[in-house]
C-alpha cells in the first residue's frame, strides 16, 4: 500500500514536472481573419531585417493581433478607418467582403510600437503593408515594407 | 543686514518658484496643441498637449509619453526631420499610437489606444501659439 502510494506520488510530480517543463503561453485564438506578410524592417542605421507575420483581424470589435516568427512574440493590433487625415473607429468608409475596412492598425507589445497601413485592394486586407515602428528597449526606429502572401503555416500554437 | 539677507533669501525662493513654474521642457523643438479627443464610445473632450521634439528623432508627449518621430509620409516615411517631423510614434505601456502632421505642424491628427481604458482613441488638434 505504501509503495502504491509512493509510486502514485512520483507518478504525479513527474507529470508536474513534464507539464512545466512544456508549457508554453497560449497562442491567441484568432477570432477573425488571418493573413499572412513577409516584410523587411529597415533601421535607421540602414539594418534590414526579414520576417514573416501572421495578421488576425477581428473585425466586429476593432482588434486583432500580428505574430512575428522571428521574435516569436504577438503583439497586440488596434484597427482604425478612414485616414490619413481623418480616422475613425468603427471602420470605413465603406467595406470589402461585408467587413469594415480597417485601413490604420497601432501594433504595441513586447518592446515594440508600431503603425502599419495596409494598401492596395482599397481594404484592410491590402495586397503590401507599410509603416513605421520603434524599438522600445534600443529607441532605435525602423520602416516596414511588407507584401501579402499565402499564409503556408498558421501562427504556432 | 540681517533683514536685507532674509530679503534675498526670499527673493531667490521666489526666483526658483517662478522658475520651475513656468520652465519650458528641455528641447529642441517645443510645441503645443489644443486637442479634440474621441475615445471608441464617442466621448469626447479637449485638451492641452505640449510636446518635446528633438533633433535625434526622440521626444515626449507632455512630458510622460515618449515619442519616435519621422519625416516624410503619409505612405512611407524617413527618419528626417524632413520636411518636419511629420510623425510620431506614441510607445509607453499606458498608450500607443501615431500622430500625423501636415508639413508645417499646424494642425495633426492621429490615432492610438489607452491601455488603462482599454480604448480606442482618435485625435484632431490644431497648434497653439504660444504655449503658455
Amino acid at each position: 500500500m505504501k509503495v502504491a502510494l509512493r509510486l502514485v506520488i512520483l507518478v504525479a510530480s513527474l507529470l508536474l514536472v513534464t507539464n512545466v517543463v512544456f508549457a508554453q503561453t497560449p497562442a491567441p485564438v484568432c477570432q477573425g481573419e488571418l493573413f499572412c506578410y513577409n516584410i523587411t524592417a529597415t533601421d535607421e542605421n540602414s539594418n534590414t531585417n526579414n520576417d514573416n507575420w501572421v495578421v488576425c483581424l477581428v473585425s466586429d470589435i476593432g482588434v486583432g493581433w500580428l505574430y512575428s516568427y522571428n521574435a516569436d512574440a504577438y503583439y497586440d493590433l488596434y484597427l482604425f478607418g478612414g485616414g490619413p487625415g481623418w480616422f475613425n473607429t468603427s471602420g470605413g468608409p465603406g467595406f470589402a467582403n461585408g467587413d469594415p475596412n480597417y485601413t490604420s492598425w497601432i501594433a504595441y507589445g513586447a518592446n515594440e510600437s508600431g503603425f502599419l497601413q495596409p494598401i492596395g485592394e482599397g481594404s484592410s486586407k491590402g495586397a503590401l503593408l507599410t509603416g513605421e515602428g520603434v524599438h522600445i528597449g534600443g529607441n532605435t526606429r525602423y520602416t516596414i515594407q511588407g507584401k501579402k502572401v499565402p499564409c503556408k503555416i498558421a501562427a504556432p500554437d | 543686514m540681517k533683514v536685507m539677507f532674509r530679503l534675498a533669501i526670499l527673493v531667490a525662493a521666489l526666483l526658483l518658484v517662478t522658475n520651475i513654474a513656468f520652465a519650458a521642457p528641455i528641447c529642441d523643438e517645443h510645441v503645443c496643441y489644443n486637442v479634440l479627443f474621441t475615445a471608441e464610445n464617442g466621448s469626447s473632450h479637449t485638451e492641452g498637449w505640449d510636446v518635446c521634439l528633438n533633433h535625434d528623432g526622440t521626444g515626449t508627449l507632455n512630458t510622460v509619453t515618449p515619442l519616435a518621430l519621422f519625416g516624410d509620409g503619409p505612405i512611407w516615411c524617413g527618419f528626417d526631420a524632413h520636411p518636419k517631423w511629420t510623425k510620431w510614434i506614441m510607445h509607453s505601456p499606458a498608450i500607443s499610437g501615431e500622430i500625423s502632421t501636415d508639413i508645417f505642424g499646424v494642425s495633426l491628427w492621429g490615432e492610438g489606444y489607452i491601455t488603462a481604458a482599454n480604448s480606442r482613441f482618435i485625435v484632431q488638434g490644431l497648434k497653439r501659439v504660444p504655449c503658455l
